[in-house]
Formats: structure tokens, sequence, C-alpha cells
């Protein structure tokens, strides 16, 4: 049951009445528990004892640290409570990769161990918080229940986003009173993700799943075209997401950072990690980047550049076991570093050019975009071989062959009609592409549907939820959720 | 509790069931529109029968003789014709492919009688749909079925499989099909709306085809043009003709599954073989490979098994009045309602047949 499912929303309505039905405190407190470990155990049945292993690591862990006086035997047990927390996500994601690495064979039941959804998230979450607690930065949570909430809490547990103790647990007191204007914001968020998740992210899953099942057999063209579409499918996917799940908690009165803020705009590879998967991103450079940056201060340019380059390796480990993302996080981190050190030059050539400060915005968004798309394309291959085929094709001169038989055929009827199904096949996607490039500008220029009149709410709301209606009844089986294996 | 705490703890329930009442109020105006196009689309698909549960479309086919229904998406009629017989209770019960829809409940009176065809392929089926339709208690005195030749072949049973599915269709995809109707010509649809008080279903309102009130087909066979017959599309190794050396055990043992279950329900057998036309029978008695037609059709086997069995047989399969006449035939499966009607005849003739039935109604 993923958040776009219409099951999950008649789920989360009977715990929302039900929410503002009890009194505040814990009542509500043992309601929303309850609810995320019921919705858990929907979803992975008894795989849910790692999410209580986690979250009683977290507790134990936390609770300990805040007894224990700065010194050895607290830096020992921080290590330890560490290793305990991230234990799981070593086993049940990286260990057949490691083994594999050092050609080591596992026994079977080890080998057959499935993922349980979202465990890099809720780990991620929980190592968070014993680090803040470590630091002092956070006292350790004393309700074990909050602090089980914290982990599981169910919009959350699965994609995220990845939440801080220090923003969450304060608001675990649970006593707002029901406000209307605070549901149909959350409710806003909700329609907003549905619409990217079903309308959007679930059609362009179609083309970008053909090339990518089968990279020998496609175009250089139609590979190129599949890429970006994946780039949009994902963000749509995952964004969408990300919002349904801050809907939800909002309705419930708990802010939810953030996770994308239109990162197609962005000026560079630097800037495009501040605003895509945000949660994670900030995550990183706070407890890794961070305190590495800290520590080889005194190494200068040196220091800067292993810290970065270290953050995204790890960055893109965390996206999944295998060569591909390593090499994925390692690339984003020399892309950034390339960024950082060449940006003085590139700003003193577009001067030089003359070129308008707007076109220069354009001309940015739009390579960092495809050096996104491109790097993405690890992200997306079942075998780092595949990705080898597309960065061929594209990098080829095959490809000016494909896009000049193409424009030929097409304005001029010159040669024959190229086979490019994905190209000829899913035009109508790209006005897909264009409202979400569209409602990214309208979204960072202050323009959002917050902000309209009542008329292009109702407008927007029916036809909004007419067409995520017709795609759930139409669908026998949904596209799975691309961040769901993590 | 103080006076103030009462009045203070009741405007906040008061504010709180403004809240809640301002929540529901602006969504319910705020959706009107998507809710007033989906009550009308209801309202359509209900109109047309397609999401009507099958128990009301069988109460409402009883309501008049000439109504028929045809809906879904044909992939299975089992739920359907369930359905009709848990409200009809026939005495005899056809049961069968394609090839058992020619019967009509005229060829059976002054029997009460369903047919049933168009469910179950295979003896598992055949065994599957009855135990479905006698769970609630019911059993028909007899069931008449096909009882081909090919349906002893190894592997046929996976030929077939999967065509017999009880599940009823769900709400949502009966409703897209009317859906789907309306996106790619709404007018059409809205005008054969005034046949709906005889026809429900959303193919038998597009076709008028569908299933009459006992169960046969109402659509016109095809009348058989010997050209088209000449041609008719029949292939080595699919029904009618099917080639092996022998009858194989493990269909044997279906069969005798099948009819254990019948005997436990108190049912009587009426198995038949309908006729084949002469490119049938030639094809078949001419070639080395179909020792299963001549093991099946060797007076020993059916009198082993069918007879030990306890199951009236009627072997039909070579009627020298339809043998040269392929006009009689829609294609090289399926014999006419004039041929059915002449075998249901000389089945109900049958003494042993008279036996059986003799109190049922």
């Amino acid at each position: 049951m993923s958040l776009s499912d219409p099951a999950f929303l008649g789920f989360f309505a009977v715990v929302f009445v039900l929410f503002y039905l009890l009194p505040g405190g814990t009542s509500r407190l043992v309601l929303l528990l309850s609810a995320s470990l019921g919705f858990y155990v929907k979803l992975v049945g008894g795989y849910t004892a790692v999410l209580l292993y986690v979250a009683a690591v977290a507790y134990v862990g936390g609770s300990a640290l805040q007894r224990m006086a700065a010194g050895r035997s607290r830096g020992v047990t921080f290590i330890a409570a560490l290793l305990a927390i991230l234990a799981p996500l070593v086993v049940f994601k990286y260990l057949g990769f490691l083994a594999d690495a050092a050609h080591i064979e596992l026994p079977g039941s080890l080998a057959d161990l499935a993922l349980p959804v979202g465990l890099s998230f809720f780990t991620f979450a929980a190592t968070g918080y014993l680090i803040d607690v470590n630091l002092g930065l956070l006292e350790a949570e004393r309700n074990p229940l909050r602090l089980g909430l914290f982990v599981t809490f169910f919009p959350l547990v699965t994609a995220g986003p990845i939440e801080r103790g220090g923003r969450l647990l304060p608001q675990f007191d649970l006593n707002p009173r029901m406000s209307a204007d605070r549901a149909f914001d959350g409710l806003r968020l909700i329609f907003i993700g549905l619409v990217l998740k079903v309308l959007f992210a679930d059609t362009l899953a179609v083309p970008s799943a053909e090339v990518f099942g089968d990279p020998e057999s496609a175009l250089p063209l139609d590979k190129l075209v599949a890429m970006i579409f994946f780039a949009f499918d994902l963000y749509a996917d995952f964004a969408g997401y990300s919002l349904i799940a801050i809907g939800c908690a909002k309705m419930l009165g708990i802010d939810v950072q953030p996770n994308f803020r239109q990162p197609f705009l962005s000026q560079g590879i630097p800037e495009f990690w501040r605003t895509w998967h945000m949660s994670l991103s900030f995550w990183v450079r706070d407890y890794l980047f961070m305190p590495l940056r800290a520590k080889w201060r005194r190494s200068g340019h040196r220091g800067m550049i292993a810290a970065t380059l270290i953050s995204f390796t790890i960055l893109g480990i965390w996206h999944g076991a295998g060569w591909q993302f390593v090499i994925y996080g390692f690339a984003f981190g020399v892309l950034a570093v390339s960024s950082l050190y060449t940006l003085k030059y590139r700003d003193a050539a577009y001067a030089r050019l003359g070129v308008p400060q707007a076109v220069v915005r354009v001309i940015r968004a739009v390579i960092t975009f495809f050096l996104f798309a491109l790097v993405l394309v690890l992200f997306r291959v079942n075998y780092l071989g595949d990705a080898w085929l597309f960065y061929r094709d594209i990098f080829s001169l095959d490809l000016l062959r494909n896009i000049w038989d193409g424009v030929g055929y097409a304005l001029f009827r010159l040669g024959d009609a190229p086979e490019l199904p994905i190209v000829t096949g899913y035009w109508a996607d790209w006005f897909l592409i264009g409202a979400i490039v569209v409602g990214d500008i309208l979204a960072r220029n202050g323009v959002t549907l917050a902000k309209c009149g009542r008329s292009m709410h109702a407008v927007a709301y029916n036809l909004g939820f007419a067409a995520v209606l017709y795609l759930w009844m139409s669908s026998s089986v949904a596209p799975p959720f691309l961040y769901y294996k993590f | 509790m103080t006076a103030t705490d009462e009045t203070v703890g009741q405007a906040a329930a008061s504010s709180q069931f403004r809240e809640w009442r301002r929540l529901v109020g602006v969504l319910l105006l705020l959706f009107s529109p998507l809710l007033l196009a989906i009550a009308l689309l209801e309202g359509i698909a209900w109109r047309v029968g397609e999401t009507m549960p099958l128990a009301m479309v069988s109460s409402w086919q009883d309501g008049a003789p000439d109504r028929i229904w045809r809906g879904g998406d044909g992939h299975s009629f089992v739920a359907y014709k369930l359905a009709r017989v848990a409200d009809l209770k026939p005495a005899v019960l056809a049961l069968g492919p394609g090839r058992a829809n020619a019967f009509r409940g005229t060829d059976f009176a002054p029997y009460s009688f369903y047919n049933a065809g168009q469910t179950a392929w295979t003896f598992g089926q055949y065994r599957h749909f009855l135990e479905l339709a006698t769970n609630d208690g019911y059993a028909p005195r007899a069931v008449v079925f096909n009882l081909d030749y090919w349906m002893l072949a190894a592997g046929f049973d996976h030929y077939v499989a999967g065509r017999s599915d009880e599940k009823a269709e769900t709400h949502i995809a009966n409703l897209m099909r009317v859906v789907g109707q309306l996106g790619s010509d709404p007018l059409d649809l809205l005008r054969r709306l005034r046949a709906a008080d005889r026809v429900h279903g959303l193919y038998a309102l597009l076709t008028g085809e569908g299933f009459a009130a006992d169960g046969s087909p109402n659509a016109k066979q095809a009348s058989a043009d010997p050209q088209r017959l000449a041609d008719d599309g029949t292939a080595a190794g699919l029904p009618p003709a099917v080639f092996a050396d022998r009858i194989a055990d493990e269909q044997v043992a279906e069969f005798d599954g099948f009819v254990a279950f019948a005997k436990s329900k108190k049912i009587a057998l009426i198995g038949v073989q309908l006729p084949f036309y002469a490119k049938i029978l030639d094809g078949l008695n001419g070639s080395s490979d179909a020792g299963i037609w001549r093991e099946f059709e060797s007076a020993d086997w059916q009198k082993q098994h069918l007879a030990a069995a306890g199951v009236i047989f009627f072997d039909f399969a070579n009627m020298q009045e339809y043998r040269d006449k392929p006009e009689y035939f829609s294609d090289s499966l399926d014999p006419d309602q004039r041929v059915a009607a002449n075998v249901a005849r000389r089945i109900t003739a049958d003494p042993r047949v008279r036996a059986v039935l003799s109190d049922a109604k």
C-alpha cells in the first residue's frame, strides 16, 4: 500500500477523524503509533521487527548517552549504538554487494533476505537522532512511545522526508485542535502530490521503462529522450510522494520539512543538491560533510574536495548496493567540485560574451538538468554495462544522425520515417514535462495554487482529481514507487 | 468542573464542530462537479446494466421472457450463469463449452431447464461449476454435459486452463468499460439506453446479442455457407481435430472425479457428443494419428467407463441426417439449434432419461 493508493487515503481518512475525536496527548500518540505499526506490518509483515529494532536501539542508545558524561565510555557507547543501528542496513542492503565484491558466497538464508521497505530512510532518521543526542544538540527522548513514533511515523517511514529528532519530537505533544484551514493546506499538498505521482510520474514511467528495459535495441535519440523522461518521472514520482507525506502530517498538525524546491531550475550541481531530496542531502551535509570538513580544515582545498567526494559517494551508496551507485555518487561529487572551482571562470566568460543574465540562468538550468539526467542513468539501469550503452550512444555521431533524420522527415518529409518509437509514440508526454517546468517556474516566483482564486481551485481540483480517479481505476497494476527499494 | 470550565469546554467543542462542518462543506462544494459527474456515470452504468449485481440481473431477467444480458469483458460467464442457476434451480442443467449453447429451454420441456454452456471445458471445470452451483443445497436432477473425445486427450486441461473463472467482474472494471464506451461514442450509447428495458449489459446493448432467460444465446447462428465451411479454420491439434494415440489416464481420473461428485449429489449425468460433419469425421476416421478417437468410439471403452460409471451417453457424432449437411453447422465445432433440438428430443425420449426425470419439474 503506497501513499498514492486509494486504500491508503481511506486508511488516512479514518486516522485523521479518530485523531481529532480523541483528546490530545497520549491517546493521540497511541493512535498514531498503532496506525504506523499497522501500516508497516501490512506492508512488510514480519520484517516490522527490523523497524522496531532500530527504534529500540535509538531509544536505548539515546537514553544511555544522555546519562553518561563526556569521555571514553560515552564514545564507545556511541559507536556501539551507531553500529547497532546501522547493522540492519548493512545486512539487508549491502551484504550481498560486499560479499560479491570480496568473492564470498553467502549462505542461502542471507542471500535471500528481502529489503524492508524504507530501511534506508528510517535508519538515517534514527542515526541522526543518535548523533544529535551524542553531540548534545538534543536531549534524549524519555518517552519510548514518542521516540517510537519518530522512527515509525507512517507518512514518513517508507520514503521520508528524513526528519530530525529536534524538529519532529517537540511536535509530538499532539494537542492541536482541528483546523479546517490547516486541513485544507494539507489536502492541497496531498492533491498536488497525487497528481504528480499518479498522472505525471506513472505516465512518464512507461516510455523510459521501454528503453531502459532493452537498451540494446533503442536508437540513440530514443535513449536521450528516455533519459529526459526518466528524470522527470523520478522527480514527479518522488516529489509527489513527499508532498503526500508532508500533507498527511500537516493535517495531523505536524510540520515536516520540504524535500524538493524546484530542483530543475538549479544553477549548478551544488545548488541542485540543495533543492533535490533535501532531507537526504542536508543529512549528509550535516552529519558527514561538515564533520569531515571541520576535521580537514587545515588541508585547505584538498580537504574540501575530499570531504565533498566522500560525502557524495556515501550519498550515492545510500541509493543502492552496486558499483553503479558508487559511481553515481562519486560522479556528482566530481561535478559539484568542478562547478565550485570553475564558477568564477564561467561567470567571466558569460560576462565577456555579453550574455544577458536571464539567458545565463536558462543555460545553467538546462546544463545542470542534463548533467543530472546523464548521471541518473546509473541509478536506473539494471547493470553497469547498460549505462555504457547509453553513454556510448548519447555521445555518438549516431545521435546527431537520428536528430537530422527525424527533423528532416518531420519538416520536409526527407527520406523514410525514422523508427523512433519513443520520440514519435510518446510525443504527448512532452506536455506533461512542460507542465512540470512551468509549474516549477511559477512556484519559484511565488505563484502557487494556494494563492489562486476559488474558481481556479475548483477547476484544478476537479480536473486533477478526475484524472487521478480515472488513472486509478484504469490501472490494474501501478508502476512501483521508484524509491521503494530504499 | 465550574460553570466557566463547562462553558469553555462547550465553546471549544462548538468551535471544533464548526471547523469540521466548514471542512466537509467546502470539500463537498469544491468537488460537487466531480461528484455530479460520477453520479451521472454510475447512473448510466446502472441503466446499461453493466454495474448491476448479477443476482439482480437474474431477477430482472425473470421479469420478461425476451430479456437478454451480456456484460463483462467476455472472459467468463460463470458468475452470471451461477446467479441464474441459483435463481431458477432448474431440474435439468446443460453444461459445457460453446458447443452446449445450442440447447434451448423449449427443447427440454416440460422439465425446467437452464443452459450453463460456455462456462466449462474440462471435467475439472464441470465439477467445479457443480460444486459452486450446489453449495446452497440445490442440485439439478440431471446434467446434460458435452462429452467429446478430445476432453480425454493428454494436456487438454492445460489448453483451456483459465477459461472458467467464477470471479465476477469488479464494479470498477464494469464502470470503466462504460466510461470507455462513452469516451469513444457517447451519443451512440446514450441513444441505445432506451433499449435497456429489454437488454442489459454493455455488449448486449451494443450488439443486440446476449444470453436469453434460459441461458442460450439469442444470437442468430450464422447460416452455414458450404464455401465458408470448406475453409472453416479447423486446425489439426485443436478441437474438433485433436490427434493423440490414446485416451490419457489422467483425463480419465478427472472424469471419474466429476462422476463421483455428481453421484454424491445424486445428480444423473447425461453425456452428449454432438454431431460432426463429414470433413471432421472423415479426417478422424482416416488418420493414423487419431487413436484417441477410435478408442473413445469403441464399444468396449464406452461400456467399461461410461456405462459402468452410470453415465447415460449419447454419441451423436456420426448422425447420418447431418453428416453431409454442413448447412446445419455454424462452424466445425458448433451444430446449430435445429440439430440441438433434434438431439434434445432424442435424449428426453430415451427411457433411461425419462426414468431419471420422472418426478422432475
